[in-house]
């Protein structure tokens, strides 16, 4: 054992090396997955009717045991065994043979050996019928050749086939599907047909260590740490601690690093200013009658601009990230229809009301009205919105209203933002919303 | 007796390369151990490989894509082929997945076989869970396998998510937007979550390339180490099999590696990938031309994610509008069932082994597998978790649903809400009294034989049906099951491992519940 207990160590007292078992080599084998018995007894008495076979046929050079090899319907021996019909395969080699774990292979046989239980499945008609194993053979030599056929059909519809042809595409799915399905199908009736048809038992071991084993483990890890004394120098152990649980908190710094825009209060603001203008993505600012009763449209700020003349332009904000908090529907209601909420009577023009189209649920955009019941629902997860009671959620998993956008319309008939931005945060709700 | 094989003088160079690598690294012994390791043959241990073959496919047609695809936010106009799209402003990730799809030799078909293996992959990950469970494969020792395929199905579907998020196209970036209003809803740090993650408010800044590593990079990486975990614990412990005539706790039984297996598995991969192959040429799959590049203004109805998000879609429609306020604070309603229902179930499926070895008290190594109906209650329970899950995927097509039958969504809603609470509980009663009723004939088998439809006639004048007598049974192979489920408790013995007090009487009650058997019935004692 002095090669697993190691030459430096303080040999530790308690379950010593006078409990290991005598034979260093026995020990070994167990690692290796040597069971030097049969595992159960049913398994010894059928041990004489089966043949045992050792990790390598002896016949390497390419002679396949099989059935065929002999005259149809046959005994099945392959070449190389004296043992009598029963008996496939050869024994361990001797010398080796303490190393390799038991292995029993069923071969179908005529005699019927019975191997502790395992049926051997009946032979097929390859094994004995000459005929059958040649119709078998060519069976999978045309499978593998409709192979070739896919792999050659896919290489010339690749380069000679016009790629923006809609053929051009089932095509080469079918080609590569023959291609590598020939080689598969040919593959399956390869190791189904025409390979030894065998049931190999295999021991299996138990993964626990034997108790002097574990002992030994433990006992050579317990004096290891007590090498590093670790036990002895508590001032070594608490800034070893220390050192550690700082370094682990580093991680933070590249995880903090992964962003340089702070929330903030950025989920509070979107991009409408006091005195934007609606303007439509094309570019069009919205005027009253623009849409009609029953109508619906999807608006974002035009900013304005005060040029050195004093002349103001709208500048239309339609990039991606105003589009995410900004989009605005601007709905023109039946007269009569609108409820408006307390404090909110002058927030729409005739009819006209503006609410984020951001879903605030999960931030989808609220696309889908229905101009009869005045509803609006988001496809994403079928809220729905009540636009004449102030957008407020009434179906489905979003429990807060749509905000409200105010709007009125200037001398021109120009829609714009009265208030400046939306009152409340859009989209979803966070931890810090009040 | 054969001698032993002769020692070859003039060696060909296959035994060359092997002296070569046995000279350096000493490999007989344990080329012919791993080449004779025997697998055993039942078509239920296939749906694994499929999940592994998808994944092989996934990096092949992976790495082909990253040759041809832009992960850049870049807005750029478009001028490729396909007409409708021609002077559209769009993202460079959506005007090169655009390229890839029409301008790219065998890049639609590369592109559809990928994201067919993607949901294949899922897919199979899923069955192949269904089929551990159900069969009970994951009692010690094979703890430790579950726990890291429960991670690979909880990568794989973030992978899945990742992948189909990166096209920047109107669905893609719909689900992103939405994922970043879940990271947004949790309590505390979700601000600042959504915000690391997005670089800035959604949809960020320079977002689409740090999405593309976590897609290609990092994500596979993990996956791939733990396939390697999984294979190698799976080619260590050795595969469990089906009760049968010969088999055994201590054998397998089976084909060795070399060669029946390892050519029926190359053979199963190739036909893996062929179906992938004809489905990627012929089914259509993410047409992204169809939907635009991505704008947060803009959605199309009906939009549905991924098949494997889909429960997740589910829980959030059915959700009622409970959202938490109070100082000055927000709980989110979307945060209940896309944080805290899939964290619960992935913490459930995670711990389950060990929560059954608890509440049975049954600590022992098995080989050999269980049929569903040999463990009701386990039985029970996993179709109660299916008929769970299924009732969220259902419902995340509810609108769909809704239109294709002309329901009224809020009905389908509602009938998703109720279901929901009464469908596992039914699942969980029926499948549980099925269990027991085939346990119970089985029983009667045992005992009594197969009916063999021949009456004869006594000479008392009694008729009487034939029963043929079933296989004699074997001591690791009981006809019945017996002693699977008993608890030392039921024993007499004091220490039943569930504490003291109350917790030990809650404990109790829930052995009880996992253990309960019909009086009398199967395994109420052995045969």
């Amino acid at each position: 054992m002095s090669d697993q207990t190691g030459p430096g160590t303080a040999g530790p007292a308690g379950p010593g090396e006078g409990d290991q078992p005598a034979d260093p080599a026995q020990r070994r084998m167990d690692y290796l997955g040597y069971q030097g018995e049969p595992a159960d007894k049913a398994d010894q008495d059928s041990m004489s009717s089966i043949f045992k076979r050792s990790k390598h046929p002896v016949d390497t050079g390419g002679h396949p045991a099989r059935g065929s090899n002999v005259s149809a319907g046959g005994p099945d021996i392959p070449a190389g065994t004296h043992d009598g019909p029963e008996v496939l395969g050869t024994p361990p080699h001797q010398t080796d043979s303490s190393r390799e774990p038991e292995h029993t292979v069923m071969r179908p046989a005529v005699g019927g050996g019975h191997g502790g239980g395992v049926t051997p499945r009946p032979p097929r008609a390859e094994d004995v019928d000459h005929r059958a194993e040649r119709r078998a053979e060519r069976l999978i030599a045309f499978w593998f050749l409709i192979s070739v056929v896919g792999t050659i059909g896919f290489i010339i519809t690749n380069f000679v086939g016009d790629k923006h042809k809609e053929y051009y595409t089932p095509c080469l799915g079918s080609a590569l599907g023959l291609a590598v399905g020939g080689l598969g199908i040919g593959m399956i009736l390869w190791a189904k047909r025409l390979m030894p048809h065998e049931q190999a038992v295999q021991e299996r071991h138990e993964f626990t260590s034997s108790r002097e084993d574990i002992a030994v483990t433990e006992a050579e890890i317990t004096a290891g740490f007590a090498d590093t004394g670790l036990a002895r120098h508590p001032l070594l152990r608490r800034t070893l601690l220390g050192a550690g649980t700082v370094l682990g908190g580093l991680v933070v710094v590249p995880l903090l690093n992964l962003t340089n825009s702070k929330p903030g209060k950025k989920l509070d603001h979107t991009s409408w200013v006091k005195g934007a203008r609606l303007v439509t993505e094309d570019g069009r600012l919205v005027k009253l009658g623009d849409v009609s009763i029953g109508g619906i449209e999807t608006v974002f700020p035009a900013i304005p601009v005060t040029a050195a003349d004093g002349s103001v332009t709208y500048k239309p904000k339609t990039d991606i990230q105003t589009k995410a908090d900004s989009t605005t529907l601007l709905i023109r209601l039946p007269p009569g229809v609108d409820r408006p909420r307390k404090g909110r009577e002058d927030w729409s023009v005739d009819g006209h009301v503006a609410y984020s189209k951001i879903c605030s649920h999960a931030g989808c955009p609220v696309s889908l009205y229905e101009q009869q019941t005045h509803h609006l629902l988001c496809p994403c997860h079928q809220s729905v919105f009540n636009v004449p009671d102030g957008c407020r959620a009434i179906f489905g998993p979003a429990s807060r209203s749509l905000p409200q956008l105010a709007i009125a319309a200037d001398a021109d008939g120009y829609l714009y933002a009265r208030n400046g931005d939306y009152d409340e945060p859009v989209g979803a709700a966070f931890w810090e919303r009040s | 007796m054969t001698t032993a094989p002769e020692y070859v003088k003039r060696p060909g160079p296959v035994r060359k390369a092997n002296r070569a690598m046995d000279d350096r690294f000493g490999t007989q012994a344990g080329l012919r151990r791993n080449l004779n390791k025997v697998f055993p043959d039942h078509w239920s241990f296939m749906i694994g490989e499929i999940a592994l073959y998808s994944f092989v496919i996934l990096l092949v047609t992976g790495i082909y894509l990253t040759l041809f695809f832009d992960p850049s936010n870049t807005e750029v106009i478009y001028n490729g082929s396909y007409v409708p799209l021609k002077g559209v402003e769009m993202s460079r990730a959506y005007a090169s997945t655009l390229d890839i799809s029409f301008d790219t030799r065998a890049g639609l078909v590369f592109r559809q076989i990928h994201h067919w293996a993607a949901l294949v992959f899922v897919g199979s990950i899923i069955v192949h869970l269904a089929r551990v469970f159900f069969t009970g494969a994951y009692r010690k020792p094979r703890e430790v396998n579950w726990l890291i395929g429960v991670g690979l199905l909880i990568l794989a579907i973030t992978e899945g998510f990742a992948g189909y998020s990166l096209p920047d196209d109107l669905l893609s970036g719909t689900g992103l937007r939405i994922a970043a209003s879940i990271a947004q809803s949790i309590p505390i740090i979700g601000t600042w979550a959504s915000f690391l993650v997005f670089n800035g408010e959604f949809p960020g800044a320079n977002f689409l390339p740090r999405l593309y590593v976590i897609h290609i990079l990092l994500v596979p990486g993990i996956l791939l180490a733990l396939i390697g975990a999984h294979l190698g614990i799976l080619w260590h412990q050795k595969h469990t099999d089906f009760p049968g005539p010969g088999k055994t706790e201590h054998n397998v039984v089976g084909h060795r590696v070399f060669p029946v297996f390892a050519v029926k598995s190359g053979g199963f991969f190739m036909m893996t990938f062929a179906m992938l192959a004809l489905l990627g040429g012929l089914a259509q799959i993410n047409p992204i031309w169809m939907f635009g590049p991505y704008d947060p203004s803009k959605v199309s109805s009906a939009s549905q994610p991924d098949w494997y998000i889909g429960f997740l879609d589910g829980s959030t429609r059915l959700m009622p509008p409970w959202e938490f306020r109070g100082l000055g604070h927000t709980v989110p309603a979307v945060f209940w069932p896309t944080a805290v229902l899939p964290g619960i179930l992935f913490t459930l499926l995670a711990l389950w082994p060990f929560l059954e070895a608890r509440f049975t008290g049954d600590t022992k190594s098995y080989n050999l597998l269980q049929r569903p109906r040999e463990a009701p209650t386990r039985t029970a329970l996993g179709a109660m978790a299916i008929s769970f899950y299924l009732v969220l995927w259902i419902s995340g097509g509810n609108d769909v649903i809704a239109k294709t039958f002309s329901i009224s969504l809020n009905a389908m809603t509602w009938a998703g809400r109720i279901g929901l609470i009464i469908v596992p509980p039914i699942a969980y009663v029926v499948t549980k009294k099925l269990c027991l009723n085939l346990q119970e004939k089985d029983h009667e088998v045992a005992h009594h034989g197969i009916e063999t439809g021949i009456i004869r006639q006594l000479p008392t004048g009694e008729f009487v049906e034939d029963h043929r007598p079933k296989a004699e049974p074997t001591p690791d192979h009981p006809l019945v099951p017996t002693d699977r489920y008993a608890l030392p408790s039921a024993n007499g013995h004091g220490d039943d491992g569930h504490g003291k007090g109350l917790a030990r009487r809650a404990g109790k009650a829930v052995s009880g519940f996992f253990v309960e058997e019909k009086e009398g019935g199967p395994g109420g004692g052995r045969h």
